[in-house]
């Protein structure tokens, strides 16, 4: 049973998406972090 | 970018087509050998490698594979990378495949190696889906044993607040 | 001749550079260290947005670089997805980092739990399991960043090893857990940004549809989804991954340096965060049929693609993200074994009374033993030595079930915790060398399992959850 075109683009594009997600959020909640001093 | 990658699919193709008109006529056996895995494959990969007798240096080693000992049938070719003399091949299905090497010296000269068989088996379903479902209801009970006592605890602890 | 995808120089001078930044990052951090809790513990009031990062960041391996694409080279489509499983472990951990925050307020490490809540004999099986994992780990860390800066720019691996070995005991040396949860914040952005970039490149240049119908015409097993080898060892892999999650040190070190209610928070988005990348850096390997790649051994695949179809800029690339990847997990080891050395042994066996500096002063020449310890092992590039990772599933997977049980369960008690993890490793190793590498964590779990349920069922005792927090008796110590 192989994986279908579809199945297998949207697997790979929703993975390449989430990826790319996460520095952005880590970013953000540094940022967040920082401006209300909790850090450290 | 893109012409370095079209160059490095372009270079191969040649290869292949100076494989398949020029060099069986010229070819030496003798000094180049290839080995290959002795015991039945399971889980369709495996590496081969080449080595060369009597030659300092090799270049352009491919390996051959096909589904008969003449190497008529769907025969394919999987070069090896930069001047390694190792190569790993993956994704086989079940069945009996025939292998063997080409290089080139610095001469130009080309060479065919030895022929190796390599069977291909894979674990049968059945055992593979067996171990599958054991691991998932230890998994199961090990989640599930985890979440409801955490969940105890939050509960008692939010018991005790009220108290 | 050999070519290598970059130039030994520009391969020296990119170490020579993370080097000196990593090493004064960690000197300027270390400036606040006070106590050996600053030191150990960050203080233990790290916030959300480093808490995230650390846990994502250290649990990316050179293993997540390098091993995922290889197991997708090997098996396919659940190589990749069953590799992104082990992100379970971290989100599994994350109502144990609260429970574990809550019970254990002034603990140092995993070894201290196990020691207050199950005894001495219970404690000593779990170090010696401990210490096997960490070696184990710390040893093939240390190897795969020679043999990669070798295969890559051609740097002699003796002088590879060494440098990575020596920036990351540096900055860990000045710096303390600070400095590595610093550190691990900027790694996983250069790990993300990098592997993304690759990837990128790839479905942009090659495309996915041609990458499926290559696959499909001339090697359809690697998208099969019945693959027999890959779904028969998808759950050992899970188990090894929460073994290793639960038991070390390093993910409960973390746990209680996080401030008050962040590690819950902290270790699901960091495994979330985790979950995708396993997927990303496997569809590397997908891609190399297609690109006529086939690599010396499976375990190169990664970066061979990478640096082949990116050139100098890929090389590049894959020198840092492979780079920090290292350093981010060996900084993390070095730290939270050392803390185990420390407070386990050294604290609470040899010396009770030592005073915070002196705990302190231990402490860092623990990492740099460590280090130098490592560096001996991996000097003659045994490679059956970074093979020892494979069979420590079994030893890992057999603290599963004790230290879950342990933490929210009062009646097993601590002879049935250390039989549970010493049979359960025995069969584990049993089960490797007799069935296969296949099972060895799964049997191990199972085993251990048992055990454990048997000891709940026989025993009439119930542990008191306060004779977990030693706060006032350190105090006191003082």
């Amino acid at each position: 049973m192989l994986i279908s075109e579809l199945a297998f683009e949207w697997l790979i594009s929703l993975a390449l998406v989430m990826t790319c997600a996460a520095p952005v959020l880590l970013v953000g909640l540094f940022i967040k972090d920082f401006i209300s001093k909790t850090i450290w | 970018m893109t012409t370095q990658k079209s160059c490095f699919n372009y270079r191969y193709i040649l290869l292949v087509l100076c494989m398949f008109f020029i060099l069986p006529t010229t070819t030496l056996a003798s000094s180049l050998t290839l080995s290959g895995p002795e015991a039945v494959i399971k889980e369709g990969y495996f590496t081969v490698s080449v080595r060369a007798n009597d030659m300092s240096e090799l270049n352009r080693v491919t390996i051959e594979v096909a589904s008969d000992s003449n190497f008529t049938e769907s025969t394919r070719q999987f070069p090896a990378l930069g001047d390694f003399k190792d190569i790993s091949l993956t994704g086989f299905s079940n069945g009996t495949y025939y292998l063997r090497a080409r290089a080139e010296d610095t001469d130009g000269q080309s060479y065919v190696s030895n022929t190796v068989e390599v069977t291909v088996k894979h674990y049968p379903l059945w055992q593979a889906l067996t171990l599958f479902f054991i691991g998932l209801v230890i998994f199961i009970t090990l989640v599930a044993t985890l979440l409801l006592l955490h969940r105890q605890w939050i509960h008692s602890k939010q018991h005790k607040h009220h108290d | 001749m050999t070519e290598f995808a970059l130039e030994t120089s520009t391969g020296i001078t990119i170490i020579i550079l993370f080097g000196v930044f990593w090493v004064a990052f960690g000197y300027w951090l270390g400036r606040k260290n006070r106590t050996h809790e600053d030191f150990a513990l960050a203080g233990r009031n790290v916030g959300f947005a480093f808490a995230a990062a650390t846990a994502m960041a250290t649990w990316v391996t050179s293993n997540t670089t390098l091993v995922a694409p290889q197991l997708t080279y090997q098996f396919g489509i659940w190589g990749m997805i069953g590799y992104s499983f082990a992100a379970l472990g971290l989100i599994l951990f994350a109502p144990m980092a609260k429970r574990i925050k809550e019970l254990l307020p002034n603990g140092y490490t995993s070894g201290d739990f196990v020691r207050l809540r199950y005894g001495n004999l219970a404690w000593l099986v779990f170090i010696i399991i401990s210490v096997v994992y960490a070696f184990g780990w710390l040893i093939s860390l240390g190897m795969a960043g020679g043999i990669l800066l070798e295969s890559l720019s051609g740097l002699d691996y003796h002088i590879g090893m060494t440098t990575i070995l020596v920036i990351c005991v540096g900055y860990t040396l000045f710096g303390g857990m600070r400095a590595v949860i610093a550190t691990d914040f900027i790694q996983a952005l250069i790990i993300i940004v990098g592997v993304s970039f690759i990837a990128y490149w790839l479905i942009d240049n090659v495309g996915l549809e041609s990458i499926h119908s290559n696959l499909t015409s001339e090697h359809p097993k690697l998208l099969d989804l019945l693959f027999p080898a890959a779904v028969m060892f998808l759950f050992n892999n899970i188990f090894f991954g929460l073994g290793e999650i639960f038991h070390s040190n390093v993910w409960w070190s973390r746990a209680l340096s996080f401030k008050k209610g962040v590690a819950y928070k902290a270790y699901l988005t960091g495994g979330l965060l985790w979950l995708p990348i396993p997927i990303v850096t496997g569809f590397i390997a997908l891609a190399a049929p297609q690109l006529g790649i086939f690599p010396p051994s499976p375990d190169m695949i990664g970066p061979t693609v990478a640096a082949a179809v990116l050139g100098k800029v890929g090389a590049v690339i894959v020198f840092i993200v492979i780079f920090s990847a290292l350093a981010s997990s060996l900084d993390s080891l070095l730290a939270a074994t050392s803390d185990l050395v420390t407070q386990d042994i050294f604290h609470k066996k040899l010396k009770p009374k030592a005073s915070d500096k002196t705990l302190m002063r231990f402490n860092r020449s623990c990492i740099l033993g460590l280090g130098i310890m490592t560096w001996l092992l991996c000097l003659p590039r045994i490679a059956t030595l970074g093979a020892l990772l494979n069979f420590a599933g079994a030893f890992v997977a057999s603290t599963i079930w004790p230290i879950v049980l342990g933490l929210y369960q009062r009646r097993l008690t601590g002879s049935y915790a250390a039989c549970a993890m010493a049979f359960g490793t025995l069969f584990g190793m049993l089960g490797y060398f007799v069935i296969g590498f296949y099972v060895a964590a799964l049997v191990s779990c199972a085993v251990s399992g048992l055990i454990c349920l048997v000891g709940i069922m026989r025993s009439n005792k119930q542990f008191d959850w306060n004779q977990l927090d030693e706060g006032e008796q350190i105090h006191a110590d003082k």
